[in-house]
């Protein structure tokens, strides 16, 4: 079997997804939950993220050549991995609502304000179905060429909210239930490595790399970290206002009105975040979409996806508000099976393996 | 041709290049430019009249002309929401409104009898203005404020927003911002401040501005009628009103309106400040109440301090001017006796920089740093007198715009809490605070 993607690929992957859905309206969801106490919350999620991205890779140490679905599917058998990616299908669909929706709401309002859905839906879909037609290698390419870019416009948009900073925030001001009703209720932003889960069998990953793979995701963890310390730190009390935290964060200052727009570096840099996101959301369902029918082809995946993306899009089925609505109600609950079950499920099966003596 | 299809049938992502190009080009090509549907407004008041919203937009006109001069209008709306407002202001620019631009918010004294976070919380969230954006208060209706600062672009190439940065980075020494004001707002001890700018007619030592439509005979802006598009604004009673509330402000007191030329209109720009709880207006405050709350910000440094009727082994009741280079504020929250105490340890580096005095006193050559034991004393007590005087304000208007609040809360949070249950009243933490100043200065 060829194997496409290459270990330092496989970590750039996991560093440029872990963004997902978290750095512009996140802050305030959680502000709005649990007060600046969203630090806690935030620092609490990524480290069950790190814990997923260690799962994985223990899985694929075990099974190095065995995709998610062969695993599930021979120690499970046939209906349960047939029923996991059923819900994983779903899974993928409403995280591409989800994150197509923040994006459409935040760059609407930085970019352009008369734009339609119609305008967003093309430039999106094309990216989404030339990746998923094109395979996982030129998706990861793309990652690996532009990674050094978007982390750097993320370091420097970090750099010039220092100039914004304004005090310490508040902690501990929520109680215990708030809090870890937050968590709860906001997991369905997390849980984006699970991507890699299902795209397993596609990546060249070896022992010896499991470092690399993990400093990746941690530069991206601390990333995320500072720019929340840094959402509450600069917005304080009103932290539940701002709705686009990592562009806020750079901007709100008047001290920068008079050098133009700052917030180009941002919305650039989440442009290219949600074109690689989304597309390897698109490449995941597409996976499992195969997977299930495993009589039909890529192509068949890529119009069901275009069909149901354009017609809930277009009804406005699930906007912005449904999509959160649905994540804080539903989705939550799902991604404790996703997130949690069915990773430490096979992690078991994996250590059993490993225990034994097996392949390496 | 063959060839080029051959070529882009084996590279998909020129491919999609071309239909990207293909669908947004055209469309690019024919649409006509934003400024046709939208509106760039610069600036936005806001004023009450008779429980309508009245909105008035500086709105910059893109028409081409051939003297390459920007030109502004102003154009006023009411509505019983602002939200009917920007609409019907819609209709009179012709135009989508759209806040993005916006660099300055104007409110008049009038709608700050009212919460004004509403309001806001309205143009941030719902219109997109953004927060970034200047908050200044005035003595007259806003849409009377624009039309001046109108004038003002046009006759002295000075601008709201250089004047407004200016006192947030050399007067007032904090940021007057819209999130600053919110922050404020939502902040425990609910206070905030906003910059102040009044107009007046006369000359008193502000930014005068001739007005075009006033009257070349009229008797002044007592009237209101005759006194012109800007000055007809300054007859009414607005500025009596923010003179009484001002606790000691003068800038922007009906006295001084009236007189002067009828056709000149002042802007003030003397670093008073507006304290704002609740979203409404609590006092006016002066320079020299903002003098005394800047020694609690080690921010402000290059400001001056002048000592009057020195008299010293050098001097004889000269008036010594000093530059304050450098500052530390080193301020420590501690309970006493269940109390809370709120000590500060002052040091404040000055050197001489002026000397008015008698021929004798101006003759002597001084070194800038010289300070001798009565001038180090009288300049110790004259900053504990203008501490003592701002704090007084605050605790009378229940303002704790220092946030002495927030700090004790961070650093003593159970005692904080269980100190308000006891006294009831949050807001009288800053009345029960036992303030202890050690104030130590230096050559430098």
């Amino acid at each position: 079997m060829t194997k496409a993607v290459s270990s330092r690929q496989t970590g750039i992957i996991a560093s440029l997804i872990l963004f997902a859905n978290k750095i512009l309206v996140l802050p305030s969801l959680f502000y709005e939950k649990s007060k600046a106490d969203g630090f806690f919350m935030i620092a609490i999620l990524l480290a069950f993220e790190l814990i997923m991205l260690y799962l994985f890779l223990r899985v694929k140490e075990a099974f190095p050549n065995d995709s998610f679905y062969d695993i599930i599917k021979n120690k499970m058998g046939t209906f349960a991995a047939k029923a996991f990616y059923l819900i994983l299908i779903v899974y993928f669909f409403y995280k591409v609502m989800l994150l197509f929706n923040i994006i459409y709401m935040y760059l609407k309002v930085q970019v352009y304000i008369d734009a339609s859905y119609f305008i967003f839906i093309f430039a999106f879909l094309v990216i989404m179905n030339t990746s998923v037609l094109r395979g996982i290698r030129p998706i990861a390419r793309g990652c690996e060429f532009f990674y050094v870019f978007i982390m750097a416009s993320l370091v420097l948009c970090l750099f010039l909210s220092i100039a914004n900073f304004d005090r310490l925030p508040f902690f501990f001001e929520s109680n215990a239930k708030s809090f870890f009703d937050g968590i709860f209720r906001h997991t369905f932003c997390f849980g984006d490595l699970l991507v890699l889960f299902v795209i397993m069998d596609k990546l060249e990953v070896k022992r010896k790399d499991f470092k690399r793979i993990f400093g990746y995701a941690a530069f991206s963890v601390t990333i995320m970290l500072i720019i929340y310390f840094m959402f509450y730190s600069i917005f304080g009390v009103t932290s539940f206002v701002h709705k686009n935290a990592v562009s806020d964060i750079i901007t709100f200052s008047y001290r920068f009105i008079d050098l133009g727009r700052l917030d180009l570096i941002a919305i650039i840099t989440i442009m290219f975040l949600a074109f690689f996101q989304l597309s390897l959301y698109a490449y995941a369902f597409s996976e499992c979409f195969v997977k299930i029918f495993s009589k039909l082809s890529t192509a068949y995946s890529v119009v069901v996806f275009d069909i149901l993306f354009i017609a809930i899009v277009l009804s406005s089925l699930i906007n912005y508000l449904v999509a959160i609505k649905i994540g804080q109600e539903f989705v939550s609950y799902l991604a404790i099976l996703l997130h949690f079950i069915l990773p430490t499920i096979v992690f078991f099966f994996a250590k059993k393996k490993l225990d034994k003596g097996g392949e390496k | 041709m063959k060839k080029f299809l051959n070529v882009v049938k084996h590279t998909p992502v020129l491919l999609m290049l071309i239909v990207i190009l293909l669908c947004f080009f055209p469309h690019a090509i024919i649409a006509p430019p934003e400024s046709v549907d939208n509106s760039i407004i610069t600036a936005v008041g806001i004023d009450k009249k008779e429980d309508e919203f009245e909105v008035s937009l500086l709105t910059f006109l893109s028409y081409p002309n051939q003297t390459y001069t920007e030109s502004y209008e102003v154009f006023t709306s009411t509505g019983k929401t602002l939200s009917e407002a920007l609409t019907k202001a819609g209709l009179q620019v012709g135009k989508n409104i759209s806040l993005f631009h916006v660099h300055t918010t104007v409110i008049s004294e009038k709608l700050l009898e009212e919460d004004i976070a509403p309001a806001l919380d309205f143009l941030v969230r719902v219109a997109s203005l953004p927060q970034s954006c200047v908050l200044v208060a005035t003595n007259v209706d806003s849409k009377s404020f624009l039309d001046f600062i109108t004038e003002l672009d046009s006759q002295t190439e000075i601008n709201l927003e250089e004047l407004s940065f200016y006192n947030s980075n050399y007067v007032y020494w904090n940021d007057t911002t819209i999130s600053a004001f919110m922050k404020g707002y939502y902040s425990p001890t609910r206070s905030s401040m906003l910059s102040f700018f009044p107009l007046s007619k006369g000359d008193i030592d502000g930014i005068p501005v001739e007005d075009p439509s006033a009257g070349g005979s009229s008797g002044g802006g007592e009237s209101g009628g005759d006194g012109g598009m800007l000055g007809g604004a300054l007859g009414g009673g607005a500025g009596g009103q923010s003179g009484g509330q001002g606790g000691g402000a003068q800038t922007s007191g009906g006295a001084a309106q009236g007189s002067g030329d009828p056709k000149k209109v002042e802007l003030i720009n003397d670093g008073s400040e507006i304290i704002v709880k609740d979203g409404k207006m609590a006092a006016i405050i002066d320079r020299d109440t903002l003098r005394g709350l800047n020694w609690f910000n080690s921010k402000t440094e290059g400001t001056t301090l002048a000592l009057d009727q020195v008299s010293d082994e050098n001097f004889t009741n000269a008036s010594l001017i000093y530059r304050i280079n450098a500052k530390q504020v080193l301020d420590n929250v501690e309970y006493e006796n269940g109390y809370p105490v709120y000590s500060v340890d002052l040091r404040v580096f000055v050197s001489l920089v002026e000397v008015n005095g008698s021929k004798d006193d101006r003759a002597k050559k001084h070194e800038p740093s010289y300070i001798s034991e009565k001038v180090r004393e009288k300049m110790e007590e004259d900053i504990k007198k203008q501490i003592n005087s701002s704090l007084m304000l605050l605790t009378e208007k229940k303002c704790d715009v220092l946030e002495i609040y927030e700090k004790f809360y961070r650093s003593k949070r159970a005692e904080t809490k269980r100190f308000v249950r006891e006294i009831g009243d949050p807001d009288e933490f800053l009345s029960h605070i036992v303030f202890k100043f050690n104030v130590s200065v230096f050559p430098n």
